[in-house]
């Protein structure tokens, strides 16, 4: 590495997309081309990436996918990707706004759908802002959103998790890559891009809780798991890259890989579990007796059994909390 | 054909008439041919979105180039096939984007909606409607019929028809996306006709390979009317 003038490591067939420029200076000061971030807490090592794809660094159109990480409650994080819609030109907005409030908004509530609903309304107040200062009534911005909150345990993690859209969670263990929380991308043989989004008239998310026991937790944009979930090679080169947590500069890197018909933005957040620093024993006593571990949590250190999946994609969903994916309100 | 990689297809067919009356004209088809490919390989975005698939007929059909990136296709030299039989386009094109749809499927690919351009200079010999069902006809609610159906643009110059060409591209069953566009000349220039219905269907990829930036869906982005051609409207009563 560097492969080409992108920096970035071709997979698979050489791509020609890699042969463009870097393209003209944008129009608006942000989103930038590339956004990074590295943090840890005890238990856990986090990276996150979001980087433009090939195809609006051709077209001169701006990144749309964002992420966020935020400290939670009681040593946990709160983690966001967020996805634009592609087709509406305000999306880079929603999606940003989704990950400058949701954080904030689950961390009054504690309560995944309450945050959603109220971050719904301030994007709906954005897109009428907007609507009204061009005059306009179409559809401006829509974005996907996964979030969760991961805390470490006394066996590996658990996570609290929320989705609308197609963007995804993964795990990766010894054994490969396993989707936690999956998009269905067929229809009858014919691959679509539909997806539910926010804002919606209707903003259900897909609501679930999951323990990991070893290995990392990934957080995608449709630009990661669409190829992650298509190629054997891409599998294979993200797991030996990501077995353990690279540096900051060679994560983007990695993130923004190039890979013949897949141009989209790239966002990824990785979260890998790590040897908690060690605690002495407390002594027993009495007291210590009937304090509960925190760990001691029903079903820690297994993660949920998948069940029937409302997008049909049996396997890939684990057991839902409550509410549903919406297949309906896509832009 | 390219190396085999899972990828995301957007295929696109070129249906060229090289029945007898295209005789004279062959060159002047092959060249528009390779001028498409070239339009098309000079963006590498597109490129890399877009797959391409030739096919020519006449009293039958076959496929000339099978569908595969723009970069890797050697520019062809069509062959002239006799009569005008549209019922041997359309079956051929049915039975290539089956076997590619198989094919790809197999490396793991996914395939967005095809496209069709379907160029011709005369009226069909033959009673092509059932060949043209069977590549077209769906029915969604019964989910009866092909769900991978294409959309179609037809061009139509010499002796073609405005009501064949109509029936081609605005078929009255189905939903209303398939439906594609259909243009006429009187023209008798064909060398310079060739060359704008190649300069028209090559915006129309590199459009539609563009439209699916970011998380849009890309979508078949139906050709502008070219120099000298007139678009026919859909009517309510075909077929």
């Amino acid at each position: 590495m560097p492969d080409n003038a992108h920096g970035v490591p071709i997979l698979g067939v050489y791509p020609r997309v890699v042969e463009i420029s870097q393209g003209e200076p944008p129009q608006q000061g942000w989103p930038v081309d590339a956004a990074v971030s590295a943090c840890g807490l005890d238990g856990l090592e986090i990276r996150a990436a979001s980087v433009r794809g090939f195809m609006h660094r051709a077209r001169n159109g701006p990144r749309q996918d964002a992420f966020a990480i935020q400290k939670g409650d009681d040593d946990s994080v709160l983690l966001v990707v967020c996805d634009g819609v592609g087709s509406l030109q305000l999306s880079d907005r929603a999606a940003q706004l989704i990950c400058d409030t949701l954080p904030g908004l689950y961390l009054q509530t504690r309560d995944w759908n309450a945050a959603i609903a109220q971050v719904n309304d301030r994007l709906r107040e954005l897109e009428q802002h907007e609507q009204d200062a061009t005059g306009s009534t179409e559809r401006l911005m829509a974005s996907t959103v996964v979030a969760c909150r991961v805390a470490v345990t006394a066996t590996g993690a658990t996570v609290s998790y929320a989705r609308i859209g197609d963007v995804e969670m993964w795990t990766l263990s010894e054994t490969g890559w396993t989707p936690l929380v999956g998009a269905a991308h067929d229809d009858d043989g014919l691959y679509t891009t539909r997806t539910s989004a926010l804002p919606s008239s209707d903003p259900v998310a897909l609501i679930g809780e999951a323990m990991i026991d070893s290995g990392a937790l990934f957080l995608f944009t449709d630009g990661v798991s669409v190829p992650l979930s298509m190629g054997k090679d891409v599998q294979d080169a993200l797991a030996e890259w990501w077995t353990t947590p690279p540096d900051p500069f060679t994560f983007a890197r990695q993130v923004g890989f190039a890979r013949r018909s897949f141009m989209d933005d790239r966002t990824a957040i990785g979260v890998w579990l790590t040897p908690t620093e060690t605690v002495e024993p407390v002594p027993a006593t009495a007291d210590a007796a009937i304090e509960p571990p925190d760990e001691d949590l029903e079903g820690a250190g297994e993660e949920v059994q998948p069940t029937s999946d409302p997008d049909g994609n049996d396997d890939r969903e684990p057991t839902l909390v409550d509410g549903t994916d919406t297949a309906g309100d896509s832009p | 054909m390219s190396e085999d990689q899972a990828g995301l297809v957007m295929p696109f067919y070129i249906i060229c008439d090289t029945s007898g009356s295209m005789g004279p004209h062959m060159n002047d088809l092959n060249k528009a041919v390779a001028e498409l490919l070239n339009s098309i390989t000079s963006d590498p975005v597109v490129d890399g979105m877009v797959m391409l698939s030739i096919i020519s007929f006449g009293t039958g059909g076959g496929v000339d180039v099978p569908l595969d990136y723009a970069s890797d296709i050697t520019p062809p030299t069509l062959p002239g096939r006799g009569g005008t039989n549209y019922g041997a386009a359309l079956s051929t094109y049915g039975e290539a984007v089956k076997a590619d749809y198989a094919r790809l499927k197999a490396g793991g690919s996914k395939f967005f909606r095809p496209c069709v351009f379907f160029l011709t200079d005369g009226r069909p010999g033959d009673k092509w409607e059932q060949s043209f069902n069977d590549v077209v006809r769906y029915d969604p609610d019964t989910k009866q019929g092909n769900k991978m159906y294409p959309t179609i643009v037809a061009y139509g110059f010499g002796q073609a028809d405005e009501g064949t060409l109509r029936k081609l591209a605005y078929p009255n069953f189905g939903p209303d996306e398939k439906r594609g566009k259909a243009f006429i000349t009187q023209s008798k220039d064909v060398p310079a006709l060739l060359k704008d219905i190649a300069s028209a269907i090559g915006s129309s990829v590199v459009s539609s390979g563009q439209s699916g930036s970011g998380g849009g869906t890309p979508m078949t982005i139906v050709p502008q009317e070219a120099e000298g051609m007139k678009t026919l409207e859909a009517e309510e009563d075909i077929f």
